[in-house]
C-alpha cells in the first residue's frame, strides 16, 4: 500500500466518514484525484531527517483540507466542473465544512507528539485562505491587491503542507522556516497558473468572468500601446480569433515576460532559503523547485535565450 | 517583486542592450503566440496547475 492509499484509509475508516455518504464518497475519489503537492509533507518530513511515513495523518489533512478548498472555490468561482452542480451548492457547502474538520481531527487524533501544534498550523491555514478567498472575490484589480491575494489565498496551503510534514518528522525548529519556503512556493504555483489560465485555448472563464490574472493585470496596467485594444477585447474571448489576438497582445505588451521574471525572481530566493537551512536531505525539496522552474528554462530555450543564471 | 510599469520600461530598454539579464525576457515578448503556446502544451504547464 503506498503512503497516499496509507493515509486516504486513515479517512475512509474514520467513524465520521462511515456515518456519512457522501464525505465517504468525497474521500473515495480523491483516490482518483490527488491533490496538488499531495506529498508535500512527505518531503518535508524526509528533508529534515524524519520518517515520511510518519507524516501520513498530516497527507490525510492536507488531502482534505484540499478537497474543501475545490468545493469552496468551485462555488465562488460558478465553476461549470464544480461538485455544487451535482450534489446543490448547500450540500456541497456543508461537504466543504465536514472535510475541513475532518482534516483538523485526523490531526489531533494521531500520535504525533506534536499534534496540538500541527492542528492549529492547518486551523491557521484554513483562516487565511479564507480571508484570501474573500479578498479574492471582490476581484481588486490593482497590483498591490495581486499579491496580496495570492499570499493570502495560495501560499498558506503549500507552506502548511511543509510545516506539517516538519512537526510530524519532529523537526520543530524547521516547521517555522519550511512553512516560508512554501509560501514562496504557493506563489511560484500561483503565477504558473495564472500563465497557464491565461494562455488555454479555448478561453478560460477568468477572462469571461472579468478576473485577472497575473499576464491580463499586466497587460491592463501598464501603459503600452495596445493596452486600449486590450481593454475593449479582453471580454469578448469566446471568439477564437480575438482569443488569439489578446494573447498575442499578452505577449508583445511584456505581460508573459514579467509573469516568468516574477518566476524566476521567487526560484532564486527559494533557492537561498533551501540553501540557508541546511536540511538534513534538501533533495526532495531541491526536486520540487527543478520541476517548477522546467517549463520557464524551456521557454528560453525555444526563443533561443540562455536561462539567467543566479547570483 | 519588480513593479509592472518599472518592468515594461526595463524591458523596453533591453532591446537596445541585448547583454542584459533582460534580454531573454526581451525575446520571448518577441516570439510568436504560436511558440509561447507550444511550450505551454509541450511542458503541460496544466501539470503545474489545480487540476479537477
Amino acid at each position: 500500500m503506498t503512503s497516499y492509499e496509507r493515509a486516504l484509509r486513515l479517512l475512509t475508516d474514520h467513524p465520521h466518514v462511515r456515518t456519512w455518504p457522501e464525505l465517504a464518497a468525497a474521500c473515495e475519489r480523491a483516490r482518483a484525484h490527488r491533490p496538488i503537492a499531495w506529498d508535500f509533507p512527505l518531503r518535508a518530513a524526509q528533508a529534515v531527517g524524519g520518517q515520511a511515513e510518519a507524516a501520513i495523518p498530516a497527507v490525510a489533512a492536507n488531502t482534505c483540507t484540499h478537497m474543501a478548498l475545490i468545493l469552496i472555490d468551485d462555488l465562488l468561482d460558478e465553476d461549470p466542473r464544480g461538485a455544487q452542480h451535482r450534489l446543490g451548492a448547500g450540500r456541497a457547502a456543508n461537504l466543504a465544512a465536514g472535510l475541513l474538520a475532518l482534516g483538523t481531527q485526523v490531526l489531533l487524533e494521531s500520535n504525533c507528539s506534536e499534534r496540538l501544534r500541527a492542528a492549529r498550523a492547518l486551523n491557521d491555514m484554513i483562516l487565511r485562505t479564507g480571508y484570501g478567498q474573500d479578498l479574492d472575490v471582490q476581484n481588486l484589480q490593482t497590483e498591490d491587491a495581486y499579491w496580496q491575494v495570492t499570499r493570502a489565498k495560495s501560499s498558506p496551503y503549500f507552506g502548511t503542507a511543509l510545516c506539517l510534514g516538519a512537526l510530524f518528522g519532529e523537526r520543530l525548529d524547521a516547521a517555522e522556516r519550511l512553512q516560508e519556503f512554501g509560501e514562496l512556493f504557493g506563489e511560484i504555483m500561483q503565477i504558473h497558473d495564472d500563465l497557464n489560465d491565461c494562455l488555454a485555448v479555448p478561453a478560460n472563464v477568468d477572462w469571461i468572468q472579468g478576473r485577472s490574472p497575473l499576464p491580463i493585470l499586466f497587460a491592463q496596467t501598464v501603459a503600452h500601446p495596445e493596452r486600449e485594444r486590450f481593454m475593449k477585447l479582453r471580454s469578448q474571448v469566446e471568439d477564437a480569433v480575438i482569443l488569439e489576438e489578446v494573447q498575442t497582445i499578452l505577449v508583445r505588451c511584456g505581460a508573459i515576460s514579467y509573469s516568468v521574471n516574477e518566476l524566476i525572481l521567487r526560484q532564486k530566493k527559494a533557492e537561498k532559503m533551501l540553501a540557508a537551512m541546511r536540511l538534513a536531505d534538501p533533495q526532495p525539496l531541491a526536486q520540487l523547485l527543478e520541476e517548477a522552474i522546467a517549463p520557464v528554462q524551456h521557454l528560453f530555450a525555444k526563443v533561443g535565450a540562455e536561462f539567467p543564471v543566479a547570483k | 517583486m519588480v513593479a509592472m510599469q518599472t518592468f515594461y520600461t526595463d524591458l523596453s530598454f533591453a532591446a537596445e542592450n541585448m547583454g542584459s539579464a533582460f534580454s531573454g525576457l526581451w525575446r520571448i515578448a518577441r516570439a510568436s503566440l504560436k511558440e509561447i503556446l507550444a511550450v505551454r502544451s509541450e511542458l503541460a504547464w496544466d501539470a503545474w496547475a489545480e487540476s479537477k
